[in-house]
């Protein structure tokens, strides 16, 4: 008898954990992580400084010019283009996997990456011919990826459509063979171009090196249009993932909801896509590390994946910004830009060992 | 006339001269039918039959191919879907369940029709949601995640969704599928006391002739897309119903405590007479 009310007692006490309030602190400490990354990111650098320095350097009250300029013009913007970049990116998985239902969903394996990626190469490749200033290139690089970006959700949806709609899988499917299709172009424009051959291949691995307040202006545009679009969906994308027949029960129409969330997701990924390059892993993992945080209702699970890619983007550059290939002592590399890793080779190198781990954990 | 009231002169729902089906695919055709308020209805039919496409055509799932759907006898088809949710509420047969998806937060998706999207936005456990899952019995089980639960667990969450929509009207497709008798049972007096206590009127397909004639006041037998018979159980539940709609040879008895039909089948009908006995059917009619 009393054992089972010490049985009954303790089931009581697990199930009672109000989720709510313990999901909401697990935000909170995402936010306050990504706040001390921040400051670490603004502090760490050729020109390290202690944390009193860079606030008053944001302040507009420096020590010295040398802070003015390292922490306003070289690492403030990049910092921040990581972390918007990196929450684009992952929560634009977040809403690709919810409503697609498929864990393998991510604006890379779907084809808006590979997009974006091909449209950025196109212009650097077009204005190799001809004269352009770096300044032009400076606009029309991103213009050019977000254009790829979109052009590449438009027609992955295109082309899954028959009949009644575009179902689920099918998008899968056809958004793998176009990501395939338009990576093996991209592969093609590197092989015959001349020149810039080292700033396409940061384009294809993702970097933010030389990345300026210029660059932040250009995506802050694409942000404010993506992120209150990405808000107005995740009520529909919710309804989504319970299956198509419980979205129309629920008086959505399954098709255009289906689209709209994938606009969303569309914008949210050209928009990261158009100033860090093609990223690996951070839109598929975001979200799967979100979803082991809070689960899978889309008005937790999309902050969470927003901060955790932020986090992680912002972490990767900071390293990659340290890390110096001179450090490898065997290895005798100079590339034209220099001996710094771009960004995407660590979230590929890390993320790939820590996919693998979390997929052999969970699943 | 915004707000919904229940009114007399007309049936919760009531199809007129349906018909329905799929692309190039007619299943039922011509097909009149009317529900009353606070009744339990039954729709029983062999694999095949045409009874969910019937039960999806009511719940607009699938468009008519032509006729029309009403709903307090305004066309269902001229109505905002979303309006349509606040009056009527579907259980489907197959659904989706994402991973890590607690019972609140699965049950709270169905306040989406009454408070719209944008306001779907605040993660808050209205009263209709507590309603819902203390109906179902589900108050100890609402932090954890549905694809841990059982059977018969999981299928109760799907009941409160619905719940909490709060609709006077509930159409479920199978609701007993993949449960053990013991929570068939279960789930079927679930409906049994949303119907009596709070007058939810109920559609449902079901598999089981024994469950339908116990749970449901009245039944439609339906095949090949046609009713073939439609009344109480009592009149439905026949040996000439069974062979000529399941095919099969079956004693029909009263059940001794509720005095409800019951039918114990022993042998199928031979493949080719059965068919034979269509096709008079179908020259006669």
């Amino acid at each position: 008898m009393t054992a089972v009310r010490v049985r009954l007692a303790l089931s009581d006490d697990s199930a009672a954990a109000p989720s709510a309030t313990r999901h909401r602190r697990t935000v909170a400490v995402l936010a306050l992580l990504l706040a001390v990354l921040m400051l670490l990111y603004l502090m760490l650098g050729p020109a390290s400084m202690s944390p009193r320095l860079v606030v008053k350097a944001l302040i507009g009250q420096p020590e010295e010019t040398l802070h003015r300029i390292a922490v306003w013009e070289v690492r403030l913007p990049r910092a921040l283009m990581a972390a918007l970049s990196g929450a684009m990116l992952s929560s634009s998985g977040a809403f690709m996997q919810s409503v697609l239902r498929n864990p393998l969903a991510a604006p890379a394996t779907v084809g808006v990456t590979p997009g974006a990626v091909l449209g950025a190469v196109g212009i650097l490749m077009l204005a190799s011919g001809s004269e352009g200033t770096l300044n032009q290139l400076n606009f029309l690089v991103p213009m050019g990826a977000i254009a790829g970006g979109l052009f590449a959700g438009g027609l992955v949806y295109v082309l899954s459509y028959r009949r009644a709609g575009a179902d689920p899988l099918r998008l899968i499917l056809t958004g793998v063979i176009v990501a395939a299709f338009l990576s093996a172009i991209t592969s093609f424009l590197v092989l015959i171009s001349g020149s810039h051959t080292d700033a396409i291949i940061r384009w294809l691995v993702g970097s933010l090196s030389t990345r300026s307040w210029e660059h932040l202006m250009y995506q802050l545009p694409v942000a404010a249009v993506a992120v209150p679009l990405a808000a107005a969906v995740i009520p529909a994308g919710n309804a989504l993932q319970l299956g198509d027949a419980t979205a129309a029960n629920l008086g959505l129409r399954p098709e255009l909801a289906r689209a709209a969330v994938l606009a969303a997701a569309v914008v949210l990924a050209s928009g990261a896509v158009s100033v860090v390059g093609g990223i690996a892993f951070l839109g598929m993992m975001g979200p799967h590390l979100a979803r082991t945080l809070v689960g899978s209702d889309l008005r937790r699970l999309v902050p969470a994946a927003a901060l955790i890619g932020a986090i992680v983007l912002v972490a990767a550059d900071l390293l990659a910004r340290t890390f110096s290939l001179d450090w490898l002592p065997l290895l005798e590399v100079a590339t034209a830009s220099g001996s710094r890793v771009p960004v995407g080779a660590f979230t590929a190198l890390v993320g790939a060992p820590f996919f693998i781990y979390l997929m052999r954990a969970r699943v | 006339m915004t707000e919904h009231e229940p009114s007399i002169d007309h049936p919760p729902v009531h199809a007129v001269d349906v018909s329905a089906g799929y692309r190039g695919r007619v299943v039922s055709q011509a097909l009149s039918l009317s529900f009353e308020q606070g009744s339990r209805t039954a729709l029983v039919g062999p694999n095949g039959s045409g009874k969910s496409t019937i039960l999806k055509t009511l719940a607009r799932l699938i468009t008519p191919l032509s006729g029309s759907v009403c709903l307090d006898g305004q066309d269902i088809a001229s109505l905002p879907s979303r309006e349509v949710a606040r009056r009527m509420a579907v259980l489907a047969q197959l659904h989706e369940v994402p991973p890590d998806l607690t019972v609140r937060e699965l049950v709270s998706q169905g306040r989406f029709p009454h408070v719209g999207p944008l306001k779907m936005l605040r993660l808050r456990d209205d009263e209709a949601v507590q309603w819902a899952i203390r109906l179902t019995r589900l108050e100890h089980l609402a932090d954890r995640s549905v694809d841990t639960l059982s059977g018969g667990e999981c299928q109760r969450a799907w009941i409160a969704l619905a719940l909490a929509q709060q609709t006077g009207l509930l159409l479920l497709d199978e609701p007993t599928t993949f449960l053990d008798v013991r929570h068939q049972l279960d789930l079927l007096e679930l409906i049994t006391l949303l119907n009596r206590e709070h007058g939810v009127t109920v559609v449902m397909v079901l598999h089981d002739l024994n469950h339908a004639s116990r749970y449901a006041d009245r039944l439609i037998a339906i095949a090949d897309g046609t009713v073939i018979a439609d009344g109480p159980p009592v009149e439905v539940v026949t040996p000439e119903l069974l062979r000529e709609c399941f095919g099969v040879e079956a004693s029909v008895m009263q059940d001794p405590r509720t005095g409800a039909p019951m039918c114990i089948p022993h042998a199928t009908i031979d493949a080719a007479s059965h068919e034979s006995e269509w096709v008079t059917d179908a020259v006669e009619t």
